[in-house]
């Protein structure tokens, strides 16, 4: 559980947050999202303690004890990690750090990563799943992931969310991720945050907002429909409709098709460039 | 943790050591036993070396406490270690302080050694809390992320640092009997203890806020206002001394 109460949170001169409050019970999986800029790593990293509210707090599940950042995992989108240790060292000192006394090497084995090789010396890939194995080794309760694994490879992108599916099966735990490829963990996840200036813009559960947007082909759809963005080509145009009624079906002269999640991302994010 | 780091420090910091006093311990080994005199003379060459190899030494523990996590893109990473900041900075701090403080210790062992032939602007009461007072103004730059401005802002604030703590000095004596060589030196003491205290808050200040926006936050800081006042200080200062002001 992670409960951020009414923070502010400002870059220098440009403010980021002002009074933001948001709630994710325990064993949820939550996708955040939004366009470009709007802080979704800023909250990310409020979240995993790197960066500190300048008003508010944020409070974890009283049951990870005194030391909750013990139990939080985050993969940052800079991979921050001391690229000038090999990797046995780094291990060591992730264990040392973290209080813990075992590693599982399995995903390091199976990607050939060498032991003794510089981190420096790592594909973004393996540099990736590396920090997935140093941040699984101290079992954390709160998993932050943010959209490092855009930039890996497909193979490996499916191997670290294999990854994540095959922990989440064996126990309960809280992930946050931000903008990972939608497609891929769509079945994964529990709930949908679009970001939109430093505010919660749509905040539902994956199945409420498959059901609440859809895309309407229709010549001329009527006036009163909610559109939240649109697009196809001119002579054939898409009207991506949120929040969808069932009473609308009756009153389109057209198809009404469900989305995705991605498609529905983009939706969200399409209207805010418009 | 502690051990970690301070396994890290010591192994350089000796290196240093070991460059600049090879030579004058070589000569003392060498020349001890066959001429008292030039013994005695390479014994206050140490004397006069190890003070500044020390000062140098503690201020460089103290401006390269990040080194680590800047030039290893690790800042992000260390910043997720459990434990609170401030009990994190402490962690990362007190390898450094053991390690002046070792120094501090062999350095009044050398003075008891050579007896009472020790000059006054060498006294151990007055260098240890200046190495100290280096290893704190080197931790406050060891915030700055670009090793360049670090590196300036370090040469810059260790000499004003000093005017500073002479200027204090010249206000403190005063309240000292003239003539009295004791009450001078608890007077330069004194003032040195205030500017340790000036920084130490500075650093303590600084520490309780700390995370990954602080390095931008004290380059702008240092940019825009400290480097300046310091520069203004230390022409000040320098201003006082050559129109009239005795030093």
């Amino acid at each position: 559980m992670i409960s951020i109460q009414d923070i502010s949170f400002r870059y220098d001169k440009t403010k980021v947050y002002d009074g933001f409050s948001l709630h994710i019970p325990e064993g949820q999986s939550c996708l955040i999202s939004g366009i470009n800029g709007v802080g979704k790593s800023t909250l990310l990293r409020l979240m995993a303690g790197v960066l500190r509210p300048d008003q508010g707090k944020i409070i974890y599940n009283p049951k990870l004890g005194p030391a909750p950042r013990k139990k939080i995992g985050f993969i940052s989108d800079r991979l921050s990690l001391y690229e000038s240790l090999t990797v046995a060292q780094g291990i060591e000192l992730h264990q040392s750090a973290f209080g813990v006394d075992s590693f599982n090497d399995s995903l390091l084995k199976h990607l050939k990563i060498d032991e003794n090789q510089r981190i420096k010396s790592l594909s973004i890939g393996q540099r990736t799943i590396y920090h997935l194995s140093l941040v699984l080794s101290a079992r954390p309760e709160i998993l932050l992931i943010d959209e490092i694994i855009h930039s890996i490879d497909p193979y490996l992108r499916k191997f670290f969310l294999d990854q994540l599916i095959r922990l989440l099966s064996e126990r309960r735990m809280t992930i946050v991720t931000v903008n990972v490829n939608f497609h891929d963990i769509e079945n994964m996840i529990d709930r949908v945050i679009l970001l939109k200036s430093g505010r919660i813009a749509v905040d539902e559960g994956i199945d409420d907002l498959k059901d609440k947007v859809k895309r309407v082909i229709a010549v001329q759809p009527p006036e009163d429909l909610p559109i939240l963005s649109t697009g196809g080509s001119p002579d054939r145009p898409d009207y991506y409709i949120y929040p969808f009624r069932e009473e609308f079906r009756r009153r389109i002269d057209g198809e009404i098709i469900d989305m995705n999640l991605t498609e529905i991302v983009a939706a969200f994010i399409g209207g805010e460039y418009v | 943790m502690f051990k970690k780091e301070l396994r890290e420090i010591w192994k350089p910091a000796l290196l240093r050591f070991s460059v600049v006093l090879a030579f004058p311990v070589f000569l003392e080994v060498t020349t001890a036993r066959t001429a008292t005199e030039s013994g005695s003379r390479n014994l206050s060459l140490i004397l006069m070396a190890f003070p500044v190899v020390m000062i140098w030494i503690a201020n460089f523990l103290g401006v390269t406490a990040f080194k680590a996590e800047f030039e290893d893109r690790a800042l992000e990473y260390w910043l997720t270690f459990p434990g609170g900041i401030s009990r994190r900075l402490a962690r990362k701090m007190a390898s450094r302080i053991t390690l002046v403080l070792l120094l501090s210790f062999s350095y009044v062992a050398l003075c008891i050694f050579a007896g009472s032939q020790i000059p006054g602007p060498l006294n151990p009461a007055l260098i240890c809390p200046c190495s100290f007072l280096f290893f704190i103004n080197g931790s406050l730059c060891g915030f700055l992320g670009n090793r360049n401005l670090r590196m300036v802002a370090n040469v810059v604030t260790f000499f004003s640092v000093v005017v500073l703590s002479l200027g204090l000095s010249r206000f403190i004596l005063p309240l000292f009997p003239e003539g009295n060589q004791l009450s001078a030196a608890v007077g330069s003491i004194s003032a040195l203890l205030i500017v340790i205290g000036i920084m130490g808050g500075t650093f303590l200040i600084s520490a309780r806020q700390f995370d990954l926006r602080s390095p931008e936050l004290f380059q702008k800081r240092v940019r825009a206002f400290s480097l300046p006042l310091i520069l203004a200080l230390d022409i000040a200062a320098l201003v006082f001394r050559y129109a009239g002001g005795r030093t």
